[in-house]
């Protein structure tokens, strides 16, 4: 029963209130390992739930576009998103995946 | 009849930063403290208001964006909310952000509360070529939403209006349904057919609220579930549970990440519907990222960084030079007129040494210290401060601190002038408690606005070349050493995980003048009145400890012989005599004089030895010699344990007690200029000492608050003894490279 919910390619297999797909599987790199600023796509996020929680509440979240401020190069860095821009530390970017 | 008074209770809600203490002053009149920088707000502050016979209380929370507890700041907001119940909550959302801003919104929705929307900042989201449509935001969304700019007071008294309205209709909580996709809609319908059968935590909470929350794993709310009844929560979990490992096996997510995608979904639903237009480009970065790319720049960054502390030093101290100065001479007068007008005893010498000297050395810094906290101000509204948190954020993590940590740092005296009081609760807002530990323990070691007249007598009397560069110089060391003393707690008694920092960069805004008005003079005012009533009855105090127990009677008499002795060989008969040579008598009268003064000079400075204070100061000058301190030093360091003001001012007394000049009375920088016992190696030995040694008495409580008395005893001992290292060092090898 679970896995038809949620067993098909696209995440939760519907389009959400933006029309774009919610969580689509992607492949990426850690968000600590660009170079460049700009737009990109948050593939995944592991860590710490409670850590995974709050950044999912300022919108950084699985599926989501952000914009690089500022390029990570192995520092922390500033992220746009959802109108705001989010000062990421280091360790956190190394757990956050983007499309490359 | 009478109409009974109708008193109501609003409650001002709203992301770190939205305004609402800003709004929260407007209503009240009060003047709580308003920085552009996230988390100024930890605990809730309450402030009063009559509205027509209305009896208005008006609760400001701290920000948050979410309602579910993850940090303190949300579990004090959302306890508010459930267990006070207020007439109306007043969410104030940034207007010029509005889709982060109504994240909370739609929480507050789903929690029934009654609400109204104050879309604050207009003015801004308008300067970025934003139009937000309240109508039909009020429409969509079913609550009032009332367009204001805080800062002016515009719109304020239609939001009144409204929240009144909205309190007298009195309607029950009536939650909102968000839609989180067919599937976990299932699951969460399943999970309140459950609650709402066993009435389960629905005295406080909404079903679906709660269902939501067992998903999003709130810990506060699987607590009191887990107490209420253990089998039902046992039930909810298991199901949660079985969905959570789910997700996690085929998404890689939990179900709080897909909550939120829903609701920020929901909420781009209903900005494209009418709700919000962009005059501009919505993708291109707002002149806030603009400045951020070069201010924040790698390079760039820490060398504006340096540049502005540098000239913020050379702007306090250039600018603060010549009302400082007529500051002294005021108290310098005062002190002439008073022992002029009264004749010699212990009421004299309390007004003239004790209080004059003690509480007018202090005050005498009120211009230096009201234009650092001008300066500090107009960094903090314009949101810089909040970038320099980001940029030390690397620095402090090599340190085993947190990026967290840097705002007490900065709140204790950062750049100069704070008070580590703030600076100790301010570390409330760090999540892990080594961390927390650490940065409470060495935040005392900044500058606070008790050091700052010691750094300015000291560097004044002996840098006055390089006066900026000097306290540039010392606020780096202060942070040297602050980092360093971190980092060996870190490694050894504190040791642990560093944990991450996530944090929203306010955008840069122009201060107004208002703002800066309030802030530099709440911060001036507070150093007056402490120097009014703590310092006052300090300096009485130790006043009574250098002048008691007096002379012996026999010592006394033994001078007040010596005076005769001299009155009998230089007699005032001698200014009439006339036709001698009147350049020989001229001399004559002045070698009187002189002699006098000596012998005042030399009963003052044995009376001041006699005394408590004295005795004390002499004791220990055997060990202080080490550090260079004279033994009237010791007396104003043991002073400044219990207020690092009291340094100052006792230095004053003691100096002014045991150094009598009969014809000026100088300042204490020229008297310090002036003694044998000073020069410039022991002028920095004593600046390294007062910066590290024991935080003050009301420091000290706080940091026994907030941890224990153990941590504060151990804060004295370890800060006294490692700053008496240092000034050793300091003093010892300056001496041996003659350097004084």
């Amino acid at each position: 029963m679970v896995k038809k919910w949620f067993g098909q390619g696209c995440g939760f297999g519907r389009k959400n209130h933006n029309g774009r797909c919610g969580l689509k599987a992607c492949s990426g790199v850690p968000l600590s390992a660009k170079r460049t600023c700009g737009r990109t796509k948050v593939c995944s996020i592991t860590g710490d739930r409670k850590h995974c929680a709050r950044l999912a509440a300022m919108g950084l979240y699985p599926g989501n576009e952000i914009e690089l401020v500022s390029a990570p190069d192995g520092e922390n860095c500033l992220v746009r998103v959802h109108g705001g821009t989010i000062s990421i530390d280091r360790d956190t970017l190394d757990h956050i995946v983007v499309t490359d | 009849m009478t109409n009974p008074i109708q008193s109501y209770t609003f409650a001002l809600a709203g992301n770190p930063n939205a305004g609402k203490t800003t709004l929260f002053n407007h209503l009240t009149g009060a003047r709580q403290h308003v920085g552009n920088y996230p988390g100024i707000t930890v605990d809730r502050k309450e402030g009063y208001l009559n509205d027509n016979g209305r009896k208005i209380t008006i609760v400001d929370l701290p920000g948050t964006y979410s309602l579910t507890a993850y940090s303190a700041e949300e579990l004090v907001a959302r306890d508010f909310l459930v267990n006070e119940k207020p007439e109306v909550v007043i969410n104030i959302v940034d207007a010029s952000n509005l889709e982060r801003n109504l994240y909370l919104t739609t929480q507050f929705l789903e929690l029934g509360v009654p609400l109204v929307i104050a879309l604050n900042m207009v003015d801004v989201a308008k300067t970025r070529g934003i139009t937000v449509q309240a109508e039909k935001l009020e429409e969509i969304l079913g609550v009032p939403v009332v367009p204001i700019v805080a800062r002016s007071g515009l719109g304020t008294r239609a939001l009144l209006d409204a929240a009144c309205r909205i309190a007298a209709e009195g309607n029950a909580w009536q939650p909102l349904d968000i839609s989180y996709g067919d599937d976990l809609d299932a699951t969460i319908l399943r999970l309140v057919e459950v609650i709402t059968t066993s009435r389960f935590l629905t005295a406080r909470y909404p079903a679906r609220f709660t269902a939501i929350k067992y998903l999003e794993n709130d810990e506060q709310i699987l607590d009191r579930g887990r107490d209420e009844s253990p089998a039902i929560a046992a039930e909810l979990e298991a199901d949660v549970a079985r969905v959570s490992q789910h997700l996690q096996k085929t998404l890689n997510v939990f179900p709080e990440a897909i909550i939120a995608d829903h609701r920020y979904g929901y909420l781009k639903a209903v900005l494209r519907d009418g709700v919000i237009t962009h005059a501009f480009d919505v993708d291109r970065l707002y002149t806030s990222d603009k400045i951020d790319k070069v201010v924040t720049n790698r390079l760039l960054g820490p060398l504006i960084m340096i540049g502005i502390l540098l000239g913020l030093y050379q702007f306090t101290f250039s600018w603060s030079e010549i009302p400082v100065v007529w500051m002294e001479s005021f108290f310098g007068w005062l002190g002439a007129t008073v022992e002029n007008l009264l004749a010699e005893g212990p009421l004299r010498s309390l007004l003239v040494s004790g209080i004059i000297d003690g509480v007018g050395g202090v005050l005498g810094f009120v211009p230096l210290i009201l234009f650092m906290f001008f300066g500090i101000a107009v960094l903090e509204d314009s949101g810089y401060l909040a970038r320099v948190a980001y940029m030390m954020d690397r620095v402090f993590r090599s340190f085993g601190l947190h990026g967290s940590s840097v705002m007490p740092f900065i709140v204790s005296g950062g750049i100069a002038g704070g008070c580590a009081v703030p600076g100790v609760m301010a570390t409330r807002t760090l999540r892990s408690p080594k961390e927390r530990m650490a940065t409470l323990l060495t935040v005392p070691f900044m500058n606070c606005g008790a050091k700052l007249p010691v750094l300015a007598l000291l560097i004044g009397a002996f840098f006055a070349d390089h006066r900026a560069l000097m306290m540039f110089l010392f606020t780096m060391l202060a942070w040297l050493v602050a980092l360093c003393a971190a980092k060996f707690l870190r490694l050894t008694v504190l040791r642990g995980e560093s944990t991450p920092f996530v944090m929203e960069l306010p955008p840069y805004r122009f201060p107004t003048l208002r703002g800066l008005l309030i802030h530099t003079w709440e911060r001036t005012w507070q150093y007056i009145k402490k120097a009014g009533t703590v310092i006052l009855a300090i300096s009485i105090l130790l006043w009574a400890m250098m002048t008691y127990p007096g002379l012996p009677d026999a010592e006394q008499q033994n001078y007040t012989e010596q005076r005769q002795q001299v009155m009998a060989a230089y007699p005032e008969t001698m200014d009439e005599q006339g036709g001698v040579e009147a350049k020989h008598q001229v001399d004559a009268v002045d070698e009187r004089a002189a002699l006098l003064a000596a012998i005042d000079r030399e009963e003052s400075a044995a009376a001041l030895r006699h005394s408590a204070a004295g005795r004390i100061g002499l004791a220990l000058e055997s060990l202080s010699r080490l550090a260079g301190f004279d033994w009237r030093t010791n007396i104003a360091l043991i002073g400044g344990f219990a207020a690092k003001e009291v340094i100052v001012s006792t230095l004053g007394t003691a100096y002014s007690m045991g150094d009598v000049d009969a014809e000026e009375s100088a300042s204490l920088s020229k008297r310090l200029q002036r003694s044998d016992d000073w020069n410039r190696v022991v002028a920095v030995a004593a600046l390294v000492f007062i910066m590290f040694y024991a935080p003050c008495f009301v420091t000290v409580a706080c940091i026994a608050k907030e941890s224990s008395w153990r941590w504060a005893a151990f804060s004295m001992t370890f800060n006294t003894i490692f700053a008496f290292g240092l000034a050793v060092l300091v003093y010892q090898v300056g001496t041996i490279l003659g350097l004084g």
